[in-house]
């Protein structure tokens, strides 16, 4: 066709090139989110290439790992804080780094994973469990990042294992909760849960919550397994519940948070919310705090879920729970603005956000 | 919009297809591809037609002789090709507009079964929202076993510590499959224009086609394969494959 006056090579690029982007695109359906972790002192930041320490005090900088970005390494998960003093974060190129919390030296490197580190490691004594993709939970000792016993379960886990007593628990993408030993990773016992399980579960009140996707809130027996009761819920719960004075507490990709009785899992109280809950409330003294897709901060009263405060961090979306480490709430942000915003717990004033140099 | 009357309809459908076909997701892709291929169906065939219609045109001794006679003069070229697409009633651009339609659906085909593998928290999330109430949420996860791939991957065959690498078979079946189909349904062409772009088309596009399959989830690469498989049986059913274009490593002419 030459009625438009151009060589071939000319029309082919810019169909190539609106191909490549719009092929592209399909990688681009929603940004990941920073995983946090705090000691007294130290907020701890996984996102993207790199894992900050920050002053609680003033949201500064003090040290970042790696200090240059390394192609692939990506990290979302929250890091462990282990006794000794490291700070043990996965990676999305399938490794376990155990750097010293006081400098960010690293320390030890695990890369027995075949599938990236997507749930944040737990550390417990000495040893440190971590979930991979690969539907291995590793146990490795905090000394030397060796691994003590390796669990695999049947499916992805993206959620972080729960350590109770001598007992570990693991919620899995395909459906399953496990029960294992602690010492010997030895399976004790399974439950179907109907649903991809995304968030660790959590012991309530000598119960065992667990948020599956499609499901309602299931409490299990954590000896047996067997299904205690259920929390009516619409369609998607994506975290597990936090819990104090017999309630559970629980959101819902709908907007809904509620609380449920520990009990029987009857639905005692809810608010409905402007946006996705994604991260699990936190509980600080009297108030629950919830965060929202859309950028809001919630504090509720515990009981009534009667408002305290909202504050909303703007062009913000916010999918991690919230995180209280003394008188301050922080929240990771998805924004080009900031990473982490750093709130009062007692009224919601933003007190500082952190954002990394280049 | 694009999502609304697009993307999730696309996700949905694949979806259900994967829980009637047993949960067997490269199955699901394959019939999907199918079914998205037969519904755009009359759009492909106008889409033939009207390059069919050019290429007799381009044949034509009237309009060879007019390449001659106007050879240094481009304005008043194309002024004598206008002219003559109205005394015979042809829309040049009446091919473009079946393409344009079709576009939009296999970009949203391709972004289906990203979306539907939900690789990473935020896809799941987003998958989550756009899921229609009467799709069944313990399909989530999808099971991208198949065979020895994992269609949530990016495919390679022998495992690095043996070679040094991984080989990627479906992406070389990608690249040498879109080769072999740019260069059976290119219709043969007097143009020296129309020559040199389908020599460079089967050149860059299979070129393409493979780094994407080399660089994204195994289960895309799958649906390119399937979908150039499908493209050559298509043409083949309705006599188009140009045999002699598969010898030539020139333009075909």
């Amino acid at each position: 066709m030459s009625v438009f006056p151009l060589t071939p090579l000319r029309r082919l690029l810019p169909a190539l090139g609106f191909a490549s982007i719009a092929l592209a695109a399909c990688s681009s359906t929603g940004n990941p989110w920073p995983g946090i972790s705090t000691d007294a002192d130290r907020a701890y930041i996984a996102f993207g290439q790199a894992v900050h320490a920050v002053d609680l005090d003033n949201g500064q900088e003090v040290w970042r790992f790696p200090q240059e970005p390394v192609r692939n390494q990506l990290f979302y998960a929250a890091p462990a804080l282990t006794e000794s003093g490291l700070v043990v974060v996965g990676s999305y190129d399938n490794k376990v780094f155990a750097l010293e919390a006081a400098t960010g030296d690293l320390a030890w490197t695990f890369d027995g994973a075949q599938e990236r580190i997507v749930g944040a490691p737990v550390a417990d004594g000495e040893v440190v469990y971590v979930p991979s993709a690969d539907g291995a939970v590793f146990a490795l000792g905090t000394e030397d990042g060796e691994p003590v016993w390796t669990f695999t379960a049947d499916g992805h886990v993206w959620a972080s294992p729960l350590v109770v007593d001598d007992r570990i628990f693991i919620g899995s993408m395909s459906h399953m909760v496990y029960a294992l030993d602690r010492g010997t990773g030895h399976e004790l016992w399974s439950h179907d849960a109907g649903g991809a399980i995304v968030d660790s579960p959590s012991l309530v009140d000598g119960v065992l919550v667990v948020g599956a996707l499609g499901q309602p809130l299931t409490a299990l027996d954590p000896a047996t397994g067997e299904l205690r009761w259920t929390a009516e819920s619409e369609r998607w719960i994506w975290a597990s519940a936090a819990s104090q004075d017999g309630l559970a507490y629980f959101g819902e990709i709908g907007g809904r948070l509620a609380a449920a009785s520990v009990t029987d899992g009857t639905v005692l109280e809810e608010q409905q919310l402007e946006s996705a809950i994604t991260g699990r409330p936190a509980i600080a003294g009297e108030l629950l705090y919830v965060a929202t897709e859309t950028g809001t901060v919630h504090a509720l009263q515990l009981g009534d879920l009667g408002s305290e405060w909202a504050e909303l961090v703007p062009g913000s979306k916010l999918y991690g729970p919230p995180v209280v480490q003394g008188d301050l709430v922080l929240v990771g942000a998805v924004s080009r603005e900031l990473l982490v915003a750093a709130l009062d717990a007692g009224d919601g004033d933003v007190r500082w956000q952190f954002q990394p140099t280049k | 919009m694009l999502d609304l009357l697009i993307f999730d309809p696309m996700v949905n459908g694949l979806l259900l297809i994967y829980d009637f076909l047993f949960h067997d997701f490269a199955l699901a892709i394959i019939i999907f591809t199918i079914l998205i291929r037969l519904i755009t169906l009359p759009l492909t065939l106008q889409q033939q037609r009207s390059t069919q219609r050019m290429q007799e045109l381009q044949g034509s001794k009237r309009w060879q002789d007019m390449q001659k006679k106007h050879k240094g003069d481009r304005q008043k070229l194309q002024e004598e090709q206008l002219k003559l697409y109205r005394e015979v009633g042809f829309n040049p651009l009446s091919g473009c507009l079946p393409l344009l339609i079709q576009f939009p659906i296999l970009i949203g085909l391709y972004q289906s079964i990203s979306r539907a593998l939900a690789l990473a928290p935020p896809q799941l999330f987003d998958l989550t929202k756009r899921i229609y109430p009467f799709i069944s949420s313990s399909l989530i996860p999808i099971d991208s076993s198949f065979l020895w791939w994992d269609l949530g991957q990016p495919e390679r065959v022998i495992s690095p510590q043996v070679l040094g690498f991984g080989l990627p078979v479906l992406t070389i079946l990608v690249v040498l499959t879109s080769w072999v189909q740019t260069k059976l349904t290119t219709p043969p062409s007097a143009d020296s224009q129309s020559r040199q772009m389908s020599t460079m088309m089967s050149l860059y596009l299979p070129l393409l086609i493979g780094y994407f399959s080399y660089s994204y989830a195994a289960g895309l690469a799958l649906y390119f394969l399937v979908s150039n498989i499908l493209t050559v049986v298509q043409y083949a059913a309705m006599g188009k494959v140009n045999w002699r274009g598969l010898l030539s490593l020139r333009g075909n002419a």
